[in-house]
């Protein structure tokens, strides 16, 4: 009797934050809906008042979407986008969980270790702008003006926030799982892979959407690395870009490539979404 | 577990095979001769690729491939940095042009075939541009003019007259107004729409020498820009209002909707013009600068040069290149794509919005935009956008003279 | 064990190496030329501290270190109580969870640049025709042209897009107290107010530390929104120092004088950021 009175007050808690939290959203939205209406209109429908950014077209038509696919030429430059931010995640989860492990295991009685966390983390603090012109020389030295060059760039960028994020995590995950491991025999290669690998899931989910969102959204770095010889390596970005000229912008256009830049990025943020709020918890509770 | 396992690794071998095949797939095409055009105007890729495709069927041993990225200065710069600059440079008039020619980077065009297509007045004003002994290092290809553009059937309905000075102009402006019609839209959120009304007034108050005079002490920034900056500040009065609030494209969507009857902008705005209102009526006639018709020029400017670059590994295929785009044919294709005007002697008729200016042009009574002259630490535009607000003419020309001294002493 | 410590050795140091030779480097080569008078490219002549005294006495660099840091302290200010808001209200119990959750999250997968863009629209047609329609006068023009309030439209394009990633951490701070608490401090009788303050703040305070950390940090090097929004004006009184580092260092002729900019600016970043830690650390022990 006393619990259902319970459930019964928790469910009527439900609808006013829910409505209070829906008539907010309208903040967020306003602005992607003005994106999204100028992004179907065409260019003769755009005035100089709040029609001009708020009213719908007199005509529907997806022609902006087709034409801005074929301007920036999207299957290719979305192409490079996504293998360069796919190789960024997965190598980024990769080699910032494993020098996190070995930091969060040693720094607490090795004053090296401390030394290459403040290192590493405190790279997050320099200016991009300052490393800029160094930078496009010494990579251009190793022929790494590429794909290849702008991945590896991006691991060493990233290196300071996400040791940052998995070394706070880390220090959560109590050690006795390991030991109890390594009394059986196994080596820390192996405790890294099987055990401390897999519990750090939430937090791989978490710098994966941050790496993502940096590399798939980033046009200063391949901007100065990518650009040249015959274009091929163009990310989404930068051909983006093209609709910026000076003397004009269209942005009809240039919304319309925006949308569809973003739905890729926002599916997976939506598959990766349950993982970083649940996972974080788990992991610091047990802690 | 097992499963996130098997996952990652075969991310990571895909990964990999995406890498190795990568590295096989580059250097197609191995006999071909590539050459890079590396452009500053992003809006005239699709032309330059056009062009570059019926170079390519025309001389079937070059491969051309056209950059045109945003940003082209940032890029041109880390390019130069990298130490492999394209092998084609084309950029517009401005001090970044002039830095890279006396850092040696540019061959020579003094006297080549290609300049000797170019229409005198253009080489000149190069030539006084990079102020190096008369020696040229760009191929001028196109100019665009400053102007005001109007709206003929506003200025019909009203029964106005164009212009010719500018006591006439600042008449036009009042009855204008006293007919309910905004005389010009002013998009001065971004700075560098201020050049459209600050070249014409300051090429025409001033000579060809003042900027070398000013270096030597003999006249004065103050002197000299005292008059244009009246004549540009009194313009505001005949705006739609809360000018610094509305940037380029905004201004010149209300001008293409009828919102105002002028607008200051030079021809490149003419797309985007006749892109907003397709039926648009438009116009074009000199900025009338001066209080006496007969001292009144057009201000031009080079819009689009081309440079070899002396790291180029193949200058030859490169002017073979500039050779073609310079052709009668070449010339007005691309001229009648942008609304450019031809800075290589050619047959080329003016499209009919810039009738107006067509006399001037062909009479070659020019004046060179000042643009062209100032270097870009002085900031010229944003300066003069402060002075608006602030009205603090003192601070504007400290900042001019600082930075000229700064540029000038080295 | 012994073998254990070359294990953890092999792990991080190659990444350290790469990190040295591809970061460090070449903000050792920063450094190198903030003493010259170089312009990024051809022949420039050793100046020693020259640029640094320049630096301090250019009007222009001083006003864009005012404004970044008024900027970056109100900024952070706003955008962490509105998350910390937003989080309680998503982490109640209310229908449709997800969805809102994953709505709120959507500012942060666009670009700065085109965050700017719709804001831009925003700004000079929606917000005016709002205020004209209400007869309030100082919304009757655009924010973004007057000297004296383009700050405010750069604040909120920026808060806008950060409380969305803020908001994700407080909500996973949120989780990771247990209901336990609450059930005890309902026995007592404490009401809402008093348990954000009392249990709910002082649990989440870690949390608060990185949010503020990182606000700051991200907000102190604002250039996107910028660029797009007003790139700097009107009259300059919205250049950021990235921005300025940007135009004048890289497209200008500058590259010397502003390298030097951006070690002061490194300097200062990590100043502030260590006196933040220093003071929110203290305050967490504390509670």
């Amino acid at each position: 009797m006393k619990k259902d009175i319970q459930i019964k007050e928790l469910e009527n808690k439900k609808w006013p934050m829910t409505i209070l939290l829906l008539i907010l959203g309208i903040a967020i939205l306003i602005p992607l809906y003005m994106a999204f209406v100028i992004a179907i209109k065409q260019p003769s429908e755009m005035t100089n008042d709040i029609a001009g950014a708020l009213a719908l077209p007199k005509h529907w038509s997806l022609s902006n979407f087709t034409e801005a696919i074929r301007v920036t030429d999207f299957w290719h430059t979305a192409g490079n986008s996504l293998f360069i931010t796919v190789c960024s995640v997965v190598a980024c989860v990769l080699v910032s969980s494993l020098i996190s492990y070995a930091i969060a295991r040693n720094m607490q009685h090795k004053k090296i270790y401390k030394f290459f966390y403040y290192y590493l983390v405190s790279a997050m603090f320099v200016p991009f702008s300052m490393l800029m012109l160094p930078l496009v020389k010494q990579m251009a030295f190793f022929h790494l003006d590429n794909k290849i060059g702008v991945i590896f760039l991006y691991i060493v960028f990233n290196m300071a926030m996400n040791t940052l994020l998995y070394v706070g995590y880390l220090k959560n995950i109590p050690v006795s799982l390991e030991e109890s491991a390594y009394i059986d025999g196994a080596t820390t290669w192996s405790v890294f892979w099987r055990i401390i690998f897999p519990l750090l899931k939430p937090m791989h989910a978490t710098v994966a959407v941050l790496t993502a969102l940096a590399a798939w959204n980033d046009v200063l770095l391949p901007l100065v690395m990518l650009s040249g010889g015959d274009g091929k390596d163009t990310t989404l970005p930068l051909a983006q870009m093209m609709f910026q000229s000076q003397f004009g912008t269209n942005y009809n256009l240039a919304f319309a490539s925006y949308i569809l830049a973003l739905l890729p990025i926002l599916i997976f943020y939506l598959i990766a979404q349950k993982q970083i709020i649940n996972g974080v918890t788990n992991g610091a509770v047990k802690g | 577990m097992k499963i996130s396992k098997r996952v990652t690794a075969a991310i990571l071998t895909a990964a990999l095979c995406a890498v190795t095949g990568i590295g096989c797939s580059s250097g197609s095409d191995p006999d071909k001769t590539a050459i890079e055009v590396f452009v500053f105007k992003p809006e005239s890729v699709e032309i330059f690729q056009e062009l570059g495709a019926k170079f390519e069927e025309e001389n079937p041993d070059i491969k051309v491939y056209v950059n045109s990225p945003g940003d082209a200065y940032a890029i041109l710069k880390s390019r130069m940095v990298k130490g492999n600059p394209p092998d084609i440079v084309g950029l517009d008039a401005t001090q970044t042009y002039v830095d890279y020619a006396k850092a040696d980077i540019y061959e020579d065009m003094t006297g080549s075939d290609l300049i000797k297509k170019v229409k005198p007045s253009y080489v000149q004003m190069l030539a006084d541009m990079e102020g190096m002994g008369g020696t040229v290092h760009a191929i001028p290809f196109a100019a665009n003019v400053t102007g005001i553009m109007y709206n003929k059937e506003i200025f019909r309905k009203s029964g106005l007259d164009i212009p010719a000075t500018w006591p006439e102009l600042i008449t036009l402006c009042e009855n204008l107004q006293s007919a309910q019609e905004t005389p010009f839209y002013l998009g001065y959120k971004e700075d560098w729409t201020i050049n459209s009304a600050w070249n014409p007034l300051a090429g025409n108050f001033t000579s060809a020498d003042f900027y070398q005079n000013v270096t030597d002490g003999k006249e004065t920034f103050e002197e000299a820009y005292e008059e244009p900056l009246n004549r540009i500040v009194k313009l505001n009065d005949f705006s739609q209002g809360d000018i610094f609030s509305y940037n380029y494209n905004n201004a010149t969507v209300g001008f293409a909707n009828g919102e105002s009857a002028m607008y200051m902008q030079g021809n490149w705005a003419i797309p985007m013009i006749l892109q907003t209102n397709p039926d648009m009526d438009l116009g074009m006639f000199p900025f009338p600068a001066m209080d006496d018709a007969k001292d009144n020029r057009l201000c031009s400017s080079i819009d689009l040069m081309f440079s070899i670059t002396k790291k180029s590994s193949h200058p030859e295929e490169s002017v073979r290149f500039l050779e073609f785009l310079t052709s009668q044919e070449n010339v007005n294709l691309y001229m009648e794509n942008q609304f450019g005007i031809p800075a290589i002697n050619c047959d080329f008729e003016f499209p009919q919005a810039m009738e107006g200016i067509v006399d001037d042009f062909n009479n070659e009574n020019i004046v060179s935009s000042p643009q062209a002259y100032y270097p870009s630490e002085m900031k010229v535009p944003v300066t003069i956008q402060t002075y608006m607000i602030d009205s603090d003419k003192d601070k504007l020309f400290k900042q001019f003279n600082t930075v000229w001294q700064d540029v000038h002493e080295e | 064990m012994k073998s254990k410590d070359k294990i953890f050795m092999t792990m991080s140091l190659p990444i350290i190496i790469i990190f040295f030779c591809f970061h460090t480097i070449p903000l050792f080569c920063g450094f190198f030329y903030s003493l010259t008078n170089s312009k990024g490219f051809g022949t420039y002549d050793f100046i020693g501290f020259k640029n640094y005294l320049k630096l301090f006495q250019n009007a222009q660099v001083m006003n864009a270190y005012m404004f970044t840091f008024k900027f970056a302290v109100i900024t952070t200010l706003l955008v962490n109580v509105i998350s910390i808001i937003l989080a309680l209200g998503l982490n109640s119990k209310i229908h449709f969870k997800g969805a809102l959750r994953g709505l709120y999250f959507v500012p942060n997968i666009l670009g700065g640049l085109i965050v700017g863009y719709i804001f831009n629209f925003l700004f000079t047609f929606v917000i005016p025709a709002v205020g004209n329609g209400l007869g309030w006068d100082s919304l009757s023009t655009s924010l973004l042209g007057k000297p004296e309030t383009a700050w405010i439209g750069i604040v909120v394009c920026v808060a806008w897009q950060s409380i969305a990633f803020n908001t994700i951490i407080y909500i996973s701070g949120l989780q990771t107290i247990p209901e336990d608490v609450y059930e005890a401090s309902a026995i007592d009788g404490a009401s809402g107010w008093n348990n954000f303050w009392k249990i709910t703040f002082p649990l989440i305070a870690p949390f608060f530390t990185i949010n503020m950390v990182l606000c700051m940090r991200n907000f102190l090097m604002v250039f996107d929104q910028i660029m797009s929004l007003t790139s700097g004006g009107p009259a300059e009184s919205t250049t950021s120092i990235s921005m300025l580092i940007y135009k004048n260092g890289l497209t200008g002729n500058q590259f010397g004088l502003q390298s030097a900019n951006s070690v002061i600016y490194f300097i200062l970043i990590v100043a502030i950021s260590a006196f933040q830690l220093k003071v929110l650390n203290k305050r967490e022990v504390q509670l």
